[in-house]
């Protein structure tokens, strides 16, 4: 027993750490997401691009609900996919192709 | 006699075989309910939803999208977003038919006298004016008729959907009878049939047609473009063959999606077991789907991964994503922009085949395509 102790200490500090930084990646996913979505409504898209735009804030809200529930992966999936729709919207809303 | 023993293990047999029972039939009924979501969005988005309703468009893919997430990952945790994803699409398609509706009024404002017996060939709605003599006051009913796949072979299925507006009947005809103003259904007819359905209201009665054409089942391994199997358009609404035909008759200039190609044509892949690796006979259909997207540059395309059933859920929707990914990676090679293709993946929940062998399941693990 007294060998594993320092492999079980070791796995006890590794795992709050490793759930800690899984959380901050995905918040961070969570904050660029946000940055853009604003960054598209500030060049106009939700008029020019209302689909992409309002596509983008659904995949944030989801991306915030997954989250909330400590799926940090997943959060970080609907986060990317709102940030690629902000970007498109954005795109069209400042003049580009679609 | 049986011993105590014996009995109370009988006992938790029977308990553990009543929950596994129950909760697949939940994951059916749940699927069931995803299709229907999907068959919203996808008569919403015929009927214009994407320029008319963009946000409530948005917010009901982004609800499909958390619900199709979450019932992958556990089906007791689903229900909340499927029902957020319902009342989302309800919401959807309530304002694209209101939208459908304005635009056939202010169409029909604005074309005094629509050339008659031009009514078929509207791919988008079926519809139909009313009695020539309603006046604005009681407008007549509006009337929505589709199916999901317009050829089926003899066998399978398609779904029929319709809806109406300022109807108080409605009955569909043959072997349906009286039905509510919306709703859909599934049809199996043995030969080709054409559903007519009839509105009536206040302001007059509305007819429209819909022909499903059925054919003979072929023993193909791999789809050629145009004869999707009933599974793989479960949950796609794309490609109805709704024709309409009004007591007015003429088609409507409002109408949605005219003069789209090939809509609703679809093909497929097989994939190895296990694997999502694009195989070498599956070139001549990515090859086809590639030329049908360069020609026609306004159409969308849909990739939906499937699997067979072997595996455990979350892993076969995993599986079916890669597959999905994959046969989308390959046409994005051959030139088709990345933008216009969307994937989805059913795992193992709409085989093409419900076989329990290696033959029904080669024919499962597969790639649809469906152009939208």
């Amino acid at each position: 027993m007294r060998r594993f102790l320092p492999c079980l200490t070791t796995l006890l500090l590794l795992l709050p750490s490793a759930a800690w930084l899984a959380g901050c990646t995905s918040a961070q996913a969570l904050s660029s997401a946000r940055a853009s979505l604003g960054r598209a409504r500030a060049a106009g898209a939700e008029a020019a691009a209302p689909y992409d735009y309002y596509m983008a804030e659904s995949f944030l809200a989801d991306a915030d609900h997954e989250a909330g529930e400590g799926d940090y992966r997943q959060a970080r999936v609907f986060a990317s996919r709102s940030e690629e729709c902000s970007l498109r919207a954005r795109r069209v809303a400042e003049g580009g192709a679609r | 006699m049986i011993d105590r023993g014996r009995l109370l293990f009988l006992l938790l047999a029977f308990c553990v075989a009543f929950t596994a029972c129950g909760s697949r039939r939940l994951a059916r009924e749940e699927t069931d309910r995803l299709h229907v979501v999907e068959g919203r969005i996808a008569e919403s988005e015929r009927l214009g939803a994407m320029e008319c309703a963009p946000r409530e468009l948005a917010q009901a893919q982004g609800a499909l999208a958390l619900a199709l997430h979450e019932m992958s990952e556990r089906w007791e945790g689903a229900d909340p977003p499927l029902r957020a994803a319902e009342t989302a699409s309800a919401d959807l398609l309530a304002k694209a038919k209101a939208c459908g509706e304005r635009a056939r009024l202010s169409s029909r404002a604005t074309t005094p006298e629509p050339s008659p017996g031009a009514g078929a060939g509207r791919d988008a709605e079926t519809a139909g004016t009313g009695s020539p003599g309603a006046g604005p006051a009681v407008s007549a009913p509006g009337l929505s008729l589709s199916l999901d796949n317009g050829t089926i072979e003899r066998g399978r299925s398609a779904n029929l959907y319709w809806s109406s507006t300022m109807a108080d009947n409605v009955f569909i005809e043959p072997d349906i009878g009286p039905v509510e103003p919306n709703g859909n259904m599934r049809v199996a007819p043995d030969r080709s049939t054409t559903y007519t359905v009839t509105a009536t209201g206040p302001g007059g009665s509305t007819t429209g047609t819909a022909m499903l054409k059925v054919t003979e089942p072929s023993p193909r391994a791999s789809g050629a473009l145009g004869e999707p199997r009933d599974e793989e358009v479960a949950a796609s609404g794309t490609g109805e063959q709704g024709t309409g035909t009004s007591p007015g008759g003429g088609r409507e200039p409002g109408a949605v999606g005219t003069g789209r190609a090939m809509e609703g044509e679809s093909g497929q892949i097989l994939f190895d077991f296990d694997r999502s690796a694009i195989r070498a006979d599956a070139k001549p259909t990515l090859d086809e789907v590639a030329a049908h997207m360069k020609r026609n540059p306004g159409a969308s395309l849909r990739i939906e991964g499937h699997c067979d059933e072997r595996g455990t859920r979350r892993y076969n929707r995993i599986l079916g994503q890669r597959r999905a990914d994959s046969a989308r990676d390959a046409l994005v090679g051959m030139g088709v922009p990345r933008e216009r293709i969307t994937t989805i993946s059913h795992g193992e929940d709409a085989p093409a085949d419900p076989g329990h062998d290696e033959e029904a399941w080669a024919k499962n693990r597969r790639a649809v395509f469906r152009f939208r």
